[in-house]
């Protein structure tokens, strides 16, 4: 598959167009709002695509992806509430630079630096897939299984503060997803005769439950009456040559380093934006300026976001194997459209791979346009109440999870997920972890199985192939590091109280 | 309910789960038995790993000191939104030819609730707000995407 023989004329088509600028726009809203990141983003979309182009479905979840992260600086600098993990990072100089200059030049420095990073992970998303795709044509089925197994290893070791429950969340996604009929055997399993069964539970009323109603309940239970007050004044996104080139050393560094973490299964946009800040900062010529409003803040976490989406993308179509629950949910639109992402897509499927990358960089512009022309609206729409916003968002949920399948079963199957997660997040479970799993599971089982059933039963395919030996290693590391990591942590923890007594 | 409680019935109630599971991938196995990789091995393997986790969440939390308190602030509110999402997809399902008067109610009964006490600006504003998520949907799902309820 070569780059540049490509349709540019098909991806301007009105259907792409369009899906790029519904998901911009819908992802910058529900990452403008408090609590509402880019996964709810995606899982309210994700219904509207069965009835789309796969190009323009797809175009439209990583817009709203793209969008998502870019909206969640919006709370973080003008309220000083981050809307996601990732935009922590931002409100330490977002919110100071706000109150001590304007929110807009805030926001400007916010955009410009998401719409850098957003375009250095898309063309390391177009030009390292195919390099990646060649050596992912090398790969078996003991490899599949195991970088799978790697993907669960670090989400369950970063994602919540219990590993073993943590764990406990992947091993009940992978579960679920056994339910239905066997693909190799044709055998029923956990179906109990129920026809309805026979395809398993449906991918977007799990993702709907989880995501969409069980934030709901949480929002019921805690932030129903929380009042926000913007400052409707100084949002204008405007910034001059000067101010551009101040931050362009932290672009480059969180643009860099949001790409790389992208790619790393379990990591994520949060991580690279803190990440990308710290570097920032103990690179800098002045470090006591940050936390004071100092824009290089701004610009290396939220380039660092942004890029990240590029670099997550790319297991994504070069492997088939999604790292974080928002792409295991961008993978899962390629499933619904037949398409089996992974290597072999660039030879079945080269126009599409193509689209989703040039599209990608289209995405990013769109973001740039839309959020400039949009951020004072989307500013405003911090201040609609929750009591407003929950009934919509609930029903919205419930009638795309019909529109999806037109089974009314599935509605049941979402609310009884959200009202578990509801319960299991109070408890440490991992939602990220367990959705990641389900949407693996299918693979990791037919790749383990078909790797079984070639050796005749022995293990030690794992252990003998070269590929699979330096995935090993990484597994192995990942554990090691991770196991350092807690133990340092409550080393730390049990030297403090000491220290103060 | 203190955490360590409660996750020792999360824990108990997964681990019958995990029994549960287990046991019907055995059944699996003895229809099949001929194939020693078939569709009982992977259910086989995370049922058993299922326990294993559990098993070890429990040891952990016994041994733990931790006191904190699980608590879920306006539980009664969750609750009653729960069963009213219920009511609205059975309704939904048993008597589809009312959607969009179950969807305008549904949603006007749930900000009703959600906004507590207030005057009649905000039951006006409830109100419009509901009416223009059912003309939405309407216009949406029913006009553009054919989507029928």
């Amino acid at each position: 598959m070569t780059l540049f023989e490509f349709d540019f004329l098909g991806l301007f088509s009105l259907s792409n167009l369009s899906g790029i600028a519904i998901g911009t726009f819908v992802g910058l809203l529900i990452g403008a709002l408090p609590g509402l990141g880019a996964t709810v983003a995606i899982v309210l979309l994700l219904p509207f695509t069965y009835s789309m182009e796969p190009l323009a479905a797809i175009l439209m979840l990583v817009a709203a992806y793209q969008g998502a992260e870019y909206g969640g600086s919006i709370s973080s600098i003008i309220l000083g509430i981050p809307g996601t993990p990732a935009a922590a990072a931002t409100l330490i100089d977002g919110n100071a630079l706000a109150k001590r200059s304007s929110p807009g030049k805030a926001l400007a420095y916010s955009l410009a630096a998401s719409t850098v990073g957003g375009l250095f992970g898309g063309l390391v998303l177009l030009f390292m897939s195919v390099p990646l795709s060649v050596v992912a044509l090398q790969l078996g089925d003991p490899e599949f299984f195991l970088i799978g197994i790697l993907g669960l290893v670090a989400v369950a070791g970063l994602s919540s503060v219990d590993v073993l429950r943590s764990s406990i969340s992947v091993v009940l996604g992978l579960m679920t997803a056994t339910i239905g009929i066997d693909v190799i055997s044709s055998a029923h399993r956990y179906t109990f005769g129920s026809p309805l069964l026979f395809d398993g539970l449906h991918l977007v009323a799990v993702l709907v439950g989880i995501f969409a109603f069980a934030e709901m309940f949480s929002m019921i239970s805690t932030d129903l009456h929380r009042k926000y007050v913007t400052d409707r004044r100084g949002l204008s996104t405007r910034l001059n040559i000067a101010e551009l080139r101040r931050v362009l050393r932290a672009m480059w560094i969180g643009s860099g380093i949001g790409s790389v973490i992208g790619f790393l299964p379990g990591m994520g946009a949060g991580a690279s934006a803190w990440f990308a800040y710290s570097l920032a900062r103990n690179t800098s010529r002045k470090p006591e300026t940050f936390g004071t409003g100092n824009p290089e803040g701004i610009a290396a976490p939220e380039a660092a976001n942004n890029a990240t989406v590029g670099g997550a993308m790319l297991p994504v179509i070069t492997l088939g194997i999604p790292g974080s629950a928002s792409t295991a949910i961008i993978m899962s639109a390629f499933i619904i459209h037949g398409i089996q992402p992974g290597p072999t897509v660039f030879t079945a499927n080269p126009a599409l791979v193509n689209g989703i990358f040039y599209g990608f960089l289209v995405a990013t512009l769109a973001m740039f346009v839309i959020g400039k022309l949009l951020t004072p609206f989307f500013a405003r729409v911090l201040v609609v109440p929750n009591y407003i916003l929950v009934p919509i968002v609930m029903i919205l949920a419930m009638v795309g999870v019909y529109a999806s399948s037109y089974v009314h079963v599935d509605l049941w199957v979402a609310l009884i997920f959200g009202v578990a997660f509801f319960l299991l997040n109070k408890l440490d479970f991992s939602a990220p972890a367990f959705i990641l799993a389900f949407v693996l599971s299918p693979i990791l089982e037919e790749s383990l199985r078909r790797a079984l059933l070639i050796s005749d039963g022995s293990y030690t395919m794992f252990i003998t192939r070269g590929y699979s030996i330096a995935i090993l290693a990484v597994i192995t590391l990942v554990v090691v590091l991770g196991i350092a990591s807690r133990l340092r942590r409550s080393s730390q923890e049990t030297a403090r109280p000491s220290a103060g007594s | 309910m203190t955490y360590k409680r409660a996750s020792y019935i999360a824990l108990g109630i997964l681990f019958v789960v995990g029994i549960a599971y287990l046991w019907h991938a055995i059944g699996l196995t003895d229809a099949r038995a001929r194939d020693a990789i078939g569709p009982a091995y992977f259910p086989t393997v995370l049922g058993v790993l299922l326990l294993v986790l559990c098993a070890a969440s429990f040891l952990k939390t016994l041994r733990s000191s931790d006191e904190r308190v699980v608590t879920i602030p306006n539980a009664g509110l969750v609750a009653l939104s729960v069963v009213l999402a219920g009511l609205f997809i059975a309704a939904w399902q048993y008597l589809s030819a009312i959607f969009y008067p179950v969807v305008f109610a549904l949603c006007l009964i749930l900000m009703t609730l959600f906004s507590r006490a207030g005057g009649w600006k905000r039951h006006a504003v409830n109100v419009g707000a509901t009416a223009a998520l059912t003309v939405g949907i309407y216009l949406l799902f029913d006009l553009v995407m054919q989507v029928r309820f």
